[in-house]
C-alpha cells in the first residue's frame, strides 16, 4: 500500500512541535491545582496540574508540568514564604507557563513564574467555607466557650513526639524557674502530612476517653521553617475539636495568619513555646493572686488586732479616770443634799406655822359665830316647845280624857259603865259612859 | 475524683477571697478572727501545694494510660 507521505514518529513529533510552538509563542497565566509535585536529584521539580468539575470533582483536565531547577529554586521558598503553605499536592496555583512539546515526553507545561495571591486567596476562601459549615452544624464556637479551668494544671499534649517544637515545650514547663508542678502525657500524633487531620482526630478520641484527667489538650507542631498547614485548615478536625469537651489550644507555629484550627480553639497562639508561656502565667496569675490575698489577709488580721489592743488601751487608761470623775460627781451630790436638807426642812416647818396660824385664827371667828347659831336654834326650839306641851294646849281649852290611864282615842275603845277622866286646866272630871 | 480536685482548687481560690472580703470590710468579729485565719492559713496551703507539689497520684494515673 502506498502512501503520499510516511514519517518517522520522530519526525511527526518534530512538526507538533513547531506548531505548537508557533501556536502558542507566549508565556500564559493558567489557573490550576497541583495534584503531584515531586522533586528529583537533578534538582527540577516535576508536577501533575487538574482542573475539576466544580460541581462532581470529576477531572475534566490534566497536564504534566514541569519547573526546571534554576526557577524552582527562586520560586520555591518564595511562594512558600507568601503563602505559608508547601508547594505539593491540593493546593491551587496560578502559574505562568510556556506550553512545550518534548518528542519522547511529550506535552507538558513549563512554569515561569507563580503569583502566591492567588493559593492565598483560594486559602482563605476554602477557610472560610470550612468556617460557614461549622457555623451551620452549630459548633463553630463550641471549643471557645468552654471555661478553663481556675488553675489548668494537667495538659493531654497533641503532638509528634520527635518534633522539636515538643521538646522545647515539654523543657520550657518542667523546667520553669519557679517550680510550678504541672502535668503532661503525651498522645503521639502525625503532625504533617495527608494523615495528620485523622490522627489527630484518633489522639483526640483517645484523651475523650481520660477526659477527666485533664483540664485542656494543647496541640502543638514544631520548629523548621516549612510549612504544611493545609492539614490544620480541615473540617473534619475542626469539627471534632470544636466538640471536645475539654479546651484546645493550639500552637502549630506559623507565621501566615490564621488556620481553621486556630479559629476554633479554645485558645490560640503561634508556637509551642508561646503555649508553655501561657501555661506558666495561668500558675503565675494564680500565685500572684495568693500573694495578694494572703497580704489582705496579714494586714486585716493585724488591724484587727492593733485596734482591738487601742480599744484595750483606751478602756484601761479611761477606766480610772472615769471613776474618779463619777466619785466627784457622787460626793458633790451628798454635800449638796446634805446642805438642802435642813434648809427644806426649816422652810417646811415655816409654812406648817404660817398654816396653823392662818388656821387658829379661822378658828377664833368660827367658834363664837357657831356658838351663837346653836344658841339661836336652841331658843327656837324652846320656843316650839313650849308652845306645844299639853298644858299650854289644855289652856287653850282643850282635854285629855283618860281611860283606865290611857289616852282615850276612839269611841270603840270604851263600853256603857266603864269610868273616864278628863283633865282640865283646873282638874279633872270623872265621868260614866252611858 | 479528678474533677472534684480540679473544682477544689477554685473552690479554695475562692473562699479564701470571701474570707479576705470579709475581714476587710471590718465587720469580722473579733472572737472568729481565729477561725478565718486558721481557715485561710490552710486555704493558702492548699492552693500552693497544687501549684509546688507533686501529686503523685495524678502522676501514676497519667502514666498508667496505655497509648
Amino acid at each position: 500500500m502506498e502512501h503520499s507521505q510516511e514519517l518517522t514518529l520522530t519526525q511527526l513529533n518534530s512538526i507538533v512541535k513547531d506548531a505548537l510552538r508557533q501556536c502558542f509563542p507566549d508565556r500564559y497565566w493558567v489557573r490550576a491545582e497541583v495534584s503531584e509535585a515531586r522533586d528529583n536529584y537533578t534538582g527540577h521539580c516535576y508536577l501533575e496540574f487538574i482542573e475539576k468539575d466544580k460541581r462532581n470533582s470529576q477531572i475534566i483536565a490534566k497536564a504534566r508540568g514541569n519547573i526546571w531547577a534554576n526557577r524552582w529554586r527562586i520560586i520555591k521558598p518564595y511562594f512558600e514564604r507568601e503563602t505559608g503553605q508547601i508547594f505539593g499536592p491540593g493546593i491551587k496555583v496560578l502559574v505562568e507557563v510556556s506550553v512545550e512539546f518534548h518528542e519522547v515526553y511529550g506535552y507538558s507545561l513549563v512554569v515561569n513564574d507563580i503569583d502566591p495571591t492567588y493559593t492565598i486567596g483560594d486559602m482563605a476562601r476554602n477557610r472560610a467555607e470550612i468556617l460557614r459549615r461549622l457555623d451551620e452544624a452549630g459548633v463553630k464556637d463550641l471549643n471557645k466557650e468552654l471555661e478553663m479551668a481556675e488553675l489548668p494544671r494537667r495538659y493531654a499534649i497533641i503532638s509528634s513526639p520527635t518534633a522539636a517544637g515538643y521538646g522545647d515545650f515539654m523543657n520550657q514547663l518542667e523546667n520553669n524557674q519557679r517550680g510550678y508542678k504541672i502535668y503532661t502525657k503525651l498522645f503521639p500524633s502525625i503532625m504533617q502530612g495527608a494523615q495528620t487531620g485523622a490522627s489527630i482526630i484518633s489522639a483526640l478520641s483517645m484523651i475523650y476517653e481520660y477526659q477527666d484527667l485533664f483540664d485542656a489538650v494543647v496541640i502543638i507542631r514544631g520548629g523548621g521553617a516549612t510549612s504544611d498547614l493545609n492539614a490544620f485548615d480541615d473540617f473534619e478536625l475542626a469539627y471534632n475539636v470544636a466538640q471536645f469537651p475539654l479546651p484546645v489550644i493550639t500552637g502549630i507555629g506559623h507565621d501566615r495568619d490564621t488556620t481553621v484550627l486556630d479559629d476554633i480553639a479554645n485558645v490560640s497562639v503561634k508556637t509551642p513555646t508561646a503555649v508553655a508561656e501561657y501555661i506558666l502565667d495561668h500558675f503565675d496569675k494564680a500565685n500572684e493572686l495568693l500573694s495578694e490575698l494572703a497580704y489582705g489577709l496579714n494586714n486585716s488580721v493585724l488591724g484587727y488586732l492593733e485596734r482591738d489592743k487601742n480599744k484595750l488601751s483606751i478602756l484601761t487608761n479611761t477606766i480610772p479616770s472615769l471613776i474618779k470623775q463619777r466619785m466627784l460627781a457622787e460626793s458633790s451630790r451628798i454635800e449638796f443634799v446634805r446642805v438642802r436638807i435642813p434648809q427644806l426642812a426649816q422652810g417646811h416647818i415655816s409654812r406648817q406655822n404660817v398654816k396653823l396660824e392662818i388656821i387658829s385664827e379661822r378658828l377664833k371667828n368660827i367658834i363664837p359665830a357657831r356658838i351663837d347659831k346653836e344658841y339661836n336654834k336652841l331658843s327656837n326650839l324652846e320656843k316650839i316647845i313650849e308652845l306645844t306641851s299639853p298644858d299650854n294646849v289644855i289652856k287653850k281649852g282643850y282635854s285629855v280624857t283618860l281611860h283606865n290611864g290611857k289616852i282615850l282615842k276612839s269611841v270603840s275603845d270604851v263600853k256603857p259603865g266603864d269610868v273616864l277622866v278628863t283633865s282640865l286646866i283646873d282638874g279633872d272630871v270623872k265621868s260614866i259612859v252611858k | 475524683m479528678a474533677a472534684s480536685k480540679k473544682e477544689s482548687y477554685s473552690a479554695a481560690v475562692k473562699e479564701l477571697e470571701e474570707i479576705v472580703q470579709i475581714l476587710q470590710n471590718g465587720d469580722c468579729e473579733i472572737d472568729k478572727l481565729r477561725q478565718y485565719t486558721t481557715r485561710s492559713v490552710e486555704l493558702i496551703r492548699i492552693c500552693k501545694e497544687k501549684l509546688f507539689t507533686t501529686d503523685q497520684e495524678l502522676k501514676k494515673l497519667l502514666e498508667e494510660i496505655e497509648l
